[in-house]
């Protein structure tokens, strides 16, 4: 009975996670198109958040991925996986909390997986890590995703502007606006594809640990459901300090760069989620943004701002690592059954109260201001 | 090097980099077309109905309908696997 309640206070994290990183990932989907003016604000992250449930059904290689090639379910068997699990998953939402206070746009895809490998090794040791799943599908393509959609960003600027250049700014304007909408759907499409799946792997993990399902097993639809609608009112809900950084204060785009910016995300998330890659849709929207502006001048990147990024990405493996021991620790510490989960998990929650009242504040602020 | 090649799967990540640059150059492309097509159709449109500005307006229907064709034909990749 124990490991049952476990299991679903891990679900419930693992929803909650998926939640938060529709919130802390809803600029990397509608800023660009909301600073070049290409679609109003709310009605930007309501059409992000319906794609975003659309896209979660559309793929699940990277659930696949996360569920058996970053961390081996049958090493971490038994009641005490779970607790590594939800350890993992403290880790990924404690690090997101932190970095959306700061308006960093950190990763909550690397946070998570940070998390899992940190309380697995705390678990287990490095015998729970499948290196060649690690290396090979997170860290490489976390590496390459973020510079191809920078060079596939500036390719297709560069393109944009041969080709419609010169005609009159008016019509292309418009016409790259509209652009955005398509390109800016297809993102926020990629996005529930490539994060929803995240959660469905997490939850999967859980359920094949738990012996609820047998390894190498496929999410169940219940999971998809639940993870396409956790990450899609995520998204709905904004995240506005996040769109003030990545839309306005890394480069002030035209409606073709941020087209550019945001067709290049698009591609690269969609391809590398047909392929099983778990990647950072924040990475890789970014290089998108500085693409798409150094190809018109090198000045139009504000570096300051680039450089803060680049250090809350850096940081974020070790520090959602350290946070997923830690909370591992705790929840060993006060019995390693239901007790520690409970406790964390309520006293977190009254963390995320305290979060989203001072969001709501900032948030009136940004708008009012 | 043999490890590293054991390790990680260059293919899958080599056909990433390929088909990435192949979908966003080719849509960046189609719609770029469009909008060219329609812009300059709607500067000849204004001084008179013309051959160049219906083909103007060809150029952009054709790139307008070749991108959804290709934005759906990547879904249904997507789909499918």
């Amino acid at each position: 009975l124990d490991v049952h309640l476990i299991l679903a206070i891990v679900v419930v994290t693992a929803l909650a996670f998926d939640f938060t990183n529709g919130f802390h990932d809803t600029a990397n989907v509608v800023a660009t198109s909301i600073s070049t003016g290409a679609i109003a604000p709310r009605a930007a992250v309501a059409f992000a958040a319906i794609l975003n449930f659309v896209g979660a059904f559309i793929s699940i290689q990277v659930a696949a991925t996360i569920a058996s090639d970053v961390v081996d379910p049958s090493a971490i068997a038994g009641p005490e996986a779970l607790n590594t699990v939800f350890a993992g998953l403290m880790g990924a939402i404690v690090w997101n909390l932190i970095t959306w206070y700061y308006g960093l746009p950190s990763s909550s895809s690397h946070a998570l997986i940070g998390g899992i490998v940190g309380a697995a090794l705390t678990a287990v040791g490095t015998g729970a890590i499948e290196v060649e799943g690690l290396v090979g599908k997170v860290l490489l393509p976390a590496v390459i995703a973020p510079i191809l959609a920078f060079a596939v960003a500036a390719l297709a600027i560069t393109i944009s502007y041969r080709i419609a250049g010169r005609q009159r700014p008016g019509p292309v304007a418009r016409g790259y606006r509209i652009g955005q909408v398509v390109s800016g759907g297809l993102l926020a499409l990629a996005h529930g594809t490539n994060d929803a799946q995240k959660t469905m792997g997490v939850i999967t993990l859980a359920l094949i640990a738990d012996g609820v399902l047998a390894p190498g097993s496929d999410p169940p639809f219940w999971v998809i459901v639940s993870a396409a609608t956790a990450i899609a009112l995520g998204t709905y809900s904004g995240g506005w300090r996040i769109i003030k950084t990545t839309g306005f204060r890394i480069i002030k785009m035209d409606p073709a760069q941020g087209f550019s910016a945001q067709g290049a995300g698009a591609a690269v998330i969609m391809v590398s989620s047909h392929f099983g890659f778990p990647l950072s849709t924040t990475h890789v929207i970014n290089g998108g943004v500085m693409g798409s502006g150094i190809a018109k001048r090198l000045s139009a990147v504000r570096w300051g701002v680039a450089g803060n990024i680049v250090t809350a990405w850096l940081v974020t493996l070790p520090a959602s690592a350290a946070i997923g021991a830690l909370v591992y620790g705790l929840t060993m510490l006060l019995g390693g059954g239901d007790l520690g989960p409970i406790l964390i998990s309520v006293a977190s929650l009254i963390l995320v109260v305290l979060f989203l009242a001072r969001r709501n504040r900032a948030d009136a602020a940004v708008m009012g201001g | 090097m043999n490890v590293v090649a054991v390790i990680v799967d260059f293919k899958d990540l080599g056909y990433t980099v390929v088909a990435s640059v192949i979908a966003a150059t080719a849509i960046t492309i189609a719609i770029s077309l469009a909008i060219r097509g329609a812009a300059r159709y709607a500067e000849l449109s204004q001084h008179g109905r013309s051959l160049a500005g219906y083909g103007a307006l060809a150029l952009a229907s054709v790139s307008a309908t070749v991108a959804l064709a290709l934005v759906a034909l990547g879904l249904f990749v997507m789909i499918a696997n």
